[in-house]
């Protein structure tokens, strides 16, 4: 018939087109397909991901052995100790993303809290004065570190590892070894307030602090300048960043975060105790360290560093819940921390450098 | 992909072997009472002979027991503890608690477990009765009355004449009041013996040697030691071998190594503070207060200096203990 193609060629532009049709469907299952690898891609290269992941498998590893785990008063015990160790490690993330680090910070916790303990009982002086005096000690120590470490050019790990055999020192000088005890009974009611969920102010000041730090290192200026501080000084300096200032500026930070941690442990124990933030170095290098912050600096998150901190305390506390032998469970944390970095650093090689979006290829110096 | 692959075979490893070893910690649920022991670095030696006295009797009584506290020998660290202690808590309902309490630190979580209705039994140390909110019973020897034999002991070895080398592990409520109990008692009763200002020998062994032979080093007038802690005896006779010089050494705790080198005449005593007996007691007055029983709330222990001849009991309690 005229106007009509002819039917075997009518059959082969049906098949051309449906050939097409699949051609074009299977270019879009592939774009699709490539698309979700891509955003799945973006997703587990964010710094976080590596110890959430580890974390949220340790919780249900925990809860499936033995669900009172995930108990209120398992879960509160947890939260608050994590509150005081985490405050440390708000400042020792940004410490460290600055390129440097603080051996002192329990010895500067534990002489803060003396210091303030003895100045609201030997000087008599009003606990919000004396608390006030906690964190000038601990905000004076820090800038002593910067210092030293910044305008002498003494490492860090010097530097800090001595400012700890002082502070341990120091804090026997003020107490003469004795706990100071009684306190005033204002410090055991912030020590014992219950805001939520049987948590009190050490809690509320540790969720505001972290949030506060995750948005100024994320989001400012301040933020970005530190990592490039951190992550390469000499290009940092020669940009026109002030990497001295902002150096003692984060020594000052944890010197005084661990001066208000070593206090909130003093209210909760109702005693200027010499024994506070002994051995808290190594818990929060080890937590935030565990959660990605790089020992050499320029690379970490606030959430990553905190996210490592609790992770190490459920693993703890978990072992204790589910019964391991007392023995082995040293063995089972350091197990444990090895094989979460381990999950991290995979996930890194594999999803970023393999796959994942260019802009953070090296995964090593990576800002938020 | 290998390594993810690797990494996750080694993640399930650690898992089995971790399963494997779970519920050896926990306390078996079967008759008796459940009593927890809460004791901050939990490691040390003089701590594990408590527990052991501790789990003894808790054996023999038929309870369910449990041990926790900061894993380390050197570190005393009561909010690490803590959360430890309330993670036992959350799995297990125990009808006692034991809580070592030698500095006020641990007071308010003694008052919070009192508050949750838990009977508290602490040991070691007396505190007066109603100083300590939830506390029920406490156990221990008087450590006044341990530094003052101790004081008299030497003084008596020593003729009245000579200095001494006094060390502490550490700056704590327990060993501050025996130094001090020790210091008086020398002075009232031989004034001619001088004690030189204590010095911390810290818990690590090698370090603390170290700066026995320090101390001997720069006083050469020193003719005995008295450390008030447990690793103290293995202290100064080593300093005193190394340093070429004969000590009278008094020291505390029966632990094992102390008695052999009492034994050798490395040492004159030990000041046998009854860390066993105070740890068996502590789980006799956790089981009657976790019946419903109303138990007297001071029980003191006697703690006097044992040497040479005394040690044969304190040998066999060991081996009863399999320390």
């Amino acid at each position: 018939m005229r106007g009509s193609p002819p039917a075997e060629s009518s059959d082969a532009a049906g098949r051309i087109a449906a050939s097409s049709d699949l051609a074009s469907a299977d270019r879009s299952f592939s774009d699709r397909a490539r698309s979700a690898r891509e955003r799945l891609g973006r997703v587990v290269a964010v710094g976080e991901v590596g110890v959430l992941l580890a974390l949220a498998l340790i919780v249900i590893f925990f809860y499936a052995l033995e669900p009172a785990f995930l108990s209120p008063r398992n879960i509160r015990a947890i939260l608050r100790v994590v509150s005081f160790i985490g405050i440390i490690a708000i400042g020792q993330t940004v410490l460290l993303v600055g390129g440097e680090f603080d051996l002192s910070v329990g010895a500067v916790a534990g002489l803060s809290a003396v210091c303030s303990a003895k100045l609201m009982t030997a000087f008599a002086l009003p606990v919000g004065i004396a608390l006030f005096g906690g964190v000038v000690v601990g905000a004076s120590v820090g800038l002593v570190n910067g210092l030293v470490v910044v305008k002498l050019k003494i490492p860090a790990f010097i530097q800090t590892l001595g400012m700890l055999f002082i502070g341990q020192g120091l804090i026997q000088v003020v107490t003469n070894g004795y706990p100071v005890y009684p306190l005033p009974a204002a410090i055991a009611d912030i020590g014992y307030a219950d805001f939520i969920f049987g948590l009190g102010w050490s809690f509320v000041f540790f969720v505001i602090a972290a949030l506060v730090a995750d948005f100024v290192l994320r989001r400012t200026v301040l933020g970005r300048n530190m990592y490039a501080t951190g992550g390469n000084p000499e290009v940092a300096r020669l940009v026109g960043i002030d990497t001295t200032r902002y150096k003692i500026g984060a020594f000052m930070l944890i010197g005084t975060l661990a001066a208000i941690a070593g206090m909130f442990v003093m209210a909760d124990l109702a005693s200027g105790t010499t024994s506070i933030g002994s051995g808290w170095e190594l818990s929060v290098i080890a937590g935030v360290v565990v959660g990605g912050v790089s020992l050499f600096g320029g690379a970490g998150t606030i959430a990553g560093g905190l996210s490592g901190v609790l992770l190490l305390q459920v693993v703890t506390s978990g072992l204790v819940v589910v019964g391991v032998n007392a023995n082995w469970q040293q063995i089972a944390v350091g197990v444990i921390m090895v094989l979460a970095v381990g999950l991290d650093i995979v996930r890194r090689r594999y999803f970023i450098a393999g796959g994942g979006s260019t802009s953070e290829a090296t995964g090593e110096t990576q800002q938020p | 992909m290998k390594r993810l692959m690797s990494a996750t075979g080694l993640a399930v490893v650690a898992g089995v072997v971790m399963a494997g070893s779970i519920g050896a910690g926990t306390p078996a649920l079967a008759e008796g009472k459940n009593i927890l022991w809460v004791q901050p670095m939990r490691d040390h030696p003089v701590h594990r002979l408590m527990q052991a006295g501790f789990l003894a009797k808790c054996k023999e009584l038929k309870d369910n027991c449990e041990v926790v506290g900061n894993p380390s020998a050197t570190n005393y660290d009561v909010t690490a503890s803590i959360p430890l202690a309330e993670a036992a808590m959350a799995r297990t309902k125990f009808d006692a608690i034991a809580v070592y309490g030698p500095g006020p630190e641990i007071y308010p979580f003694i008052g919070k477990l009192g508050h949750e209705g838990f009977p508290v039994v602490t040991w070691h140390v007396l505190p007066k009765e109603g100083s300590v909110a939830g506390l029920k019973a406490a156990t221990g020897e008087d450590i006044p009355v341990a530094g003052a034999n101790a004081a008299l002991a030497m003084g008596e070895k020593m003729g009245g004449k000579g200095v001494i080398a006094l060390t502490q592990g550490s700056s704590n409520d327990t060993e501050n009041v025996m130094s001090d109990s020790f210091r008086k008692t020398m002075a009232a009763k031989y004034p001619d013996i001088k004690i030189l200002d204590t010095q911390m020998e810290g818990f690590e062994p090698s370090a603390a040697e170290a700066k026995g032979v320090a101390i001997l080093q720069g006083n050469p007038d020193v003719t005995a030691a008295f450390s008030t802690t447990g690793n103290g005896v293995q202290t100064w006779s080593g300093a005193a071998r190394k340093a070429g010089r004969e000590l009278v050494i008094v020291g505390m705790d029966y632990i094992r190594q102390n008695l052999d080198i009492v034994k050798s005449g490395a040492a004159y005593g030990v000041v046998a503070q009854p860390l066993y007996e105070e740890s068996a007691k502590t789980a006799e007055l956790a089981d009657a207060l976790a019946s419903g029983k109303t138990v007297q709330y001071l029980t003191p222990l006697p703690a006097s200096v044992i040497t040479a001849k005394d040690l044969d009991p304190y040998y066999k309690m060991l081996d009863s203990a399999g320390q």
